[in-house]
């Protein structure tokens, strides 16, 4: 192959001009989607099976494992990446598809999905919403 | 390709190996010692490549091969050279990522950067510690983009065809580096006899998958088809990827955003405000290379993002090492700013920012040391010398059929203790076993004993079974249970001799013993009785030495079920009897065991403690 050669200038222009539209449309696009506003009546069990499949409101949920742990004021789920301590508290919404929707459906072994909070550099959910499969 | 010539000498060569002898001492301090509890691919992975077998769909055979290659050397056991590939070749990746950025453009300081920001980031980390596939692709990728951008066309076509064997996904990659080779190098096009090359080269790498069908016999492949008709040969390569959909427009923003997410929790929001400067400064510094490096980039997390799986942060880490690129070249724009200042203060920004970013690094692999040392992992290791102590030889042990069950393939090849019982999974052929106690490995959520999953004839299996709880492991499916046709006797009138009372007025468990001292194979032997009031079985911890254990339901599903059953007169107490496995790395002496009640109250879960004594582990 050719050693290489300096690039035209329309070439670093159109490649920056579709760069920076590229990045203006993630961020446009992306700013409608605010999963931890939802109020807790919106997060229905529908809302929530949409978003395993990525459909807003909810989108992709930012934990799934199985329930491995349990602690005061959180359980500990067993992810494809290690395991994940999600804390819980009677703000967060629990929804269920085979049992009821409370706090008793978080059975050991069963596989949740988790809405929430999660800071850099750590393993932690705040649990906004949960959804037991 | 670059906009300025930067060519890989011996220095380069010896900052990248650096790099690597860096990355690789972090992955081997963490490093798990065997089969992970984390992931069961691993477990398939390393039987495969013990075997020289055949992985799931795509089959992975350059995997396959490096990781036999892997199992042949003379350090800790099988599963651990088959971690060791990961550790190796994830190294490797992070070395080449530096020359990668060498390559492109970027100075010295700024690609060290980009690799090491790769290397430490968490979800590269956490496969470069486990048997698993995606160290290696990120080796075999960053390979086939190297060969690419220095010029190696026949050797990137190769490269390209082998890394179809460490994931199919690189596919993805092609029409991206054939565009970046008709704008580099539009003369190629001339040139029919490299065109035939390059070809060729593709052609003789793909053709690892004719091992496919070779292999096909040597394992269960259960549940795929096998690869040794054309229909299925296609099925299980370029059909691998078939629980692939494509995805409305809608949902492309709550997958950004989720990708988003995933960025900022791989390299912290610091370096992420890094990478998007970088792209405008490589867009306009090195354009072509902009096209190639973001074009992978785009095409990983907009195919990654599609697929219908659980663990798509592992399929994103191609994107990863494009963005800690971009990220490097955002240092160099922020090293190029600095020479806009007096020469005095620019000496001085220099040193600061040169001191932020070795802090950010810092910061970053401390913590992702934490989040992935695995070098404790025995969860697996532990299970079954547990088992293989606990059951009656001779037992008839039931473990999943194909990838399901390979934790037990893998304890028959290189388990001496797992010769006195028959695996399912393994003897099933050849073995008469209608007499033999039978035990059920896995956890049973829906308790669907004759499915096709199981590796045993649905005649051999009792129908209608009871299954109890016999041993209890330390994670999800680490459980032995012991199946009969007969009801077990659950329910009794009075506790044993020796029994401790629950002092707790009111609750559910109305006392317990515990054997003072563990077995050798550190079981512990643990009997609670229950009161029988409530609907739902209570909710169980355990903790040892302060750290927490396993958690379970008492019963393990026969709560709601003996309610059923004949019961004795009066007022029965329910008893479990189990066998709790203690993890190997908890040091011997005397440690406190307690037990929790688990209360699922409407403000989250809490725990009711209640101490069980002290124990003794040798």
């Amino acid at each position: 192959m050719a050693e290489p050669t300096a690039a035209p200038s329309w070439l670093r222009r159109v490649t920056l001009a579709c760069l920076v539209a590229a990045q203006i449309a993630v961020v446009l696009a992306t700013a409608r989607v605010h999963p931890s506003r939802l109020a807790r009546e919106e997060w229905t069990q529908r809302v929530m099976l949409d978003g395993m499949r990525a459909l807003p409101p909810a989108g992709l949920p930012q934990s799934v494992g199985m329930v491995e742990l349990y602690r005061d004021g959180g359980i500990v789920i067993l992810t494809a990446g290690g395991l994940d301590e999600i804390r819980i508290d009677a703000g967060t919404v629990v929804r269920s598809v085979l049992g009821p929707d409370t706090m008793a459906a978080l059975r050991p072994g069963l596989t949740v999905a988790v809405w929430g909070l999660r800071p850099a550099l750590r393993d932690t959910v705040t649990a906004r919403a949960m959804l037991v499969l | 390709m670059a906009e300025r010539a930067s060519k890989a000498g011996p220095p380069d060569a010896a900052i990248a190996l650096a790099v690597t002898v860096a990355c690789l001492a972090l992955y081997l301090a963490t490093l798990t010692p065997g089969l992970s509890y984390l992931e069961g691919d691993g477990h398939e992975l390393t039987v495969a490549a013990a075997t020289l077998g055949v992985a799931h769909p795509s089959g992975y055979p350059l995997y396959t091969w490096l990781a036999h290659l892997f199992t042949r050397l003379p350090v800790g056991e099988v599963a651990y050279r088959t971690n060791l590939l990961s550790s190796v070749a994830g190294a490797a990746a992070v070395g080449t990522l530096f020359l990668l950025g060498r390559a492109a453009g970027l100075s010295r300081g700024p690609a060290v950067f980009a690799a090491l920001l790769f290397g430490v980031s968490n979800t590269f980390w956490s496969q470069a510690v486990i048997t698993e596939v995606y160290a290696p692709n990120a080796l075999a990728m960053l390979a086939t983009m190297l060969l690419l951008v220095r010029g190696h066309l026949v050797g990137a076509a190769l490269a390209l065809g082998l890394s179809l064997g460490t994931h199919m996904t690189n596919l993805t990659y092609a029409p991206v580096y054939a565009l970046f080779v008709l704008v580099q190098a539009p003369g190629v096009l001339r040139r029919p006899a490299l065109l035939a090359g390059v070809a060729a080269a593709f052609l003789v790498g793909t053709a690892q998958f004719a091992w496919l069908p070779l292999r096909a016999h040597v394992i269960d492949l259960f549940p795929s088809r096998s690869p040794d008709t054309w229909e299925g040969f296609f099925s299980y390569t370029m059909g691998a990827m078939q629980h692939s959909r494509a995805k409305p427009l809608a949902t492309q923003p709550a997958q950004l955003a989720f990708y988003g997410d995933e960025l900022v929790q791989s390299f912290t929001w610091a370096a992420v405000a890094l990478g998007v400067p970088g792209m405008w400064r490589l867009a306009w510094q090195a354009p072509r290379a902009f096209w190639l490096f973001g074009g992978v980039f785009a095409l990983n997390v907009a195919s990654s993002l599609q697929l219908r799986i659980l663990d798509v942060d592992v399929l994103l880490i191609p994107s990863h090492a494009m963005f800690a690129l971009f990220a490097g070249f955002g240092v160099a724009g922020a090293y190029g700013a600095a020479s806009w200042l007096a020469p005095p203060r620019a000496r001085v920004a220099r040193i600061a920012a040169t001191a932020a970013l070795t802090g950010l690094l810092v910061v970053l692999g401390a913590a992702n040391f934490v989040r992935n040392d695995r070098s404790g992992d025995t969860v697996v290791r532990d299970f079954q010398r547990a088992v293989f102590a606990g059951v009656p030889a001779g037992s008839q042990i039931v473990a999943g059929r194909g990838a399901f069950g390979r934790d037990m393939v893998y304890a028959r090849l290189f388990d001496e203790a797992s010769r006195d019982f028959v695996l399912a999974s393994v003897d099933r052929p050849r073995v008469r076993t209608a007499r033999r106690p039978l035990y059920l490995k896995t956890r049973l959520i829906t308790g669907a004993l004759d499915s096709r999953r199981w590796a045993l004839a649905r005649s051999a299996m009792p129908r209608n079974p009871w299954t109890v709880a016999r041993i209890v492991g330390g994670r999800s499916g680490m459980l032995l249970y012991r199946v009969t046709r007969q009801a077990p006797n659950l329910l009794v009138q009075r506790m044993d001799a020796g029994t401790a009372v629950d002092p707790a007025v009111g609750g559910p468990l109305r006392g317990h013993h515990v054997e003072p001292r563990a077995t050798a194979d550190r079981r512990l032997r643990l009997t609670t009785y229950w009161t029988k009031h409530e609907r739902q079985a209570p909710i169980v911890t355990l903790r040892i030495g302060g750290e927490l254990l396993t958690a379970y339901e008492v019963g393990h599903g026969n709560w709601r079920r003996i309610r059923g059953a004949a019961e004795p007169a009066g007022t029965p107490l329910f008893v479990e009897r189990l066998d709790v496995v203690v993890p190997s790395g908890l040091p011997a002496g005397p440690h406190a065991l307690d037990l929790g009640i688990v209360e699922l109250a409407r403000n989250g879960p809490s725990v009711r403690w209640i101490p069980l004594g002290v124990v003794s582990l040798g």
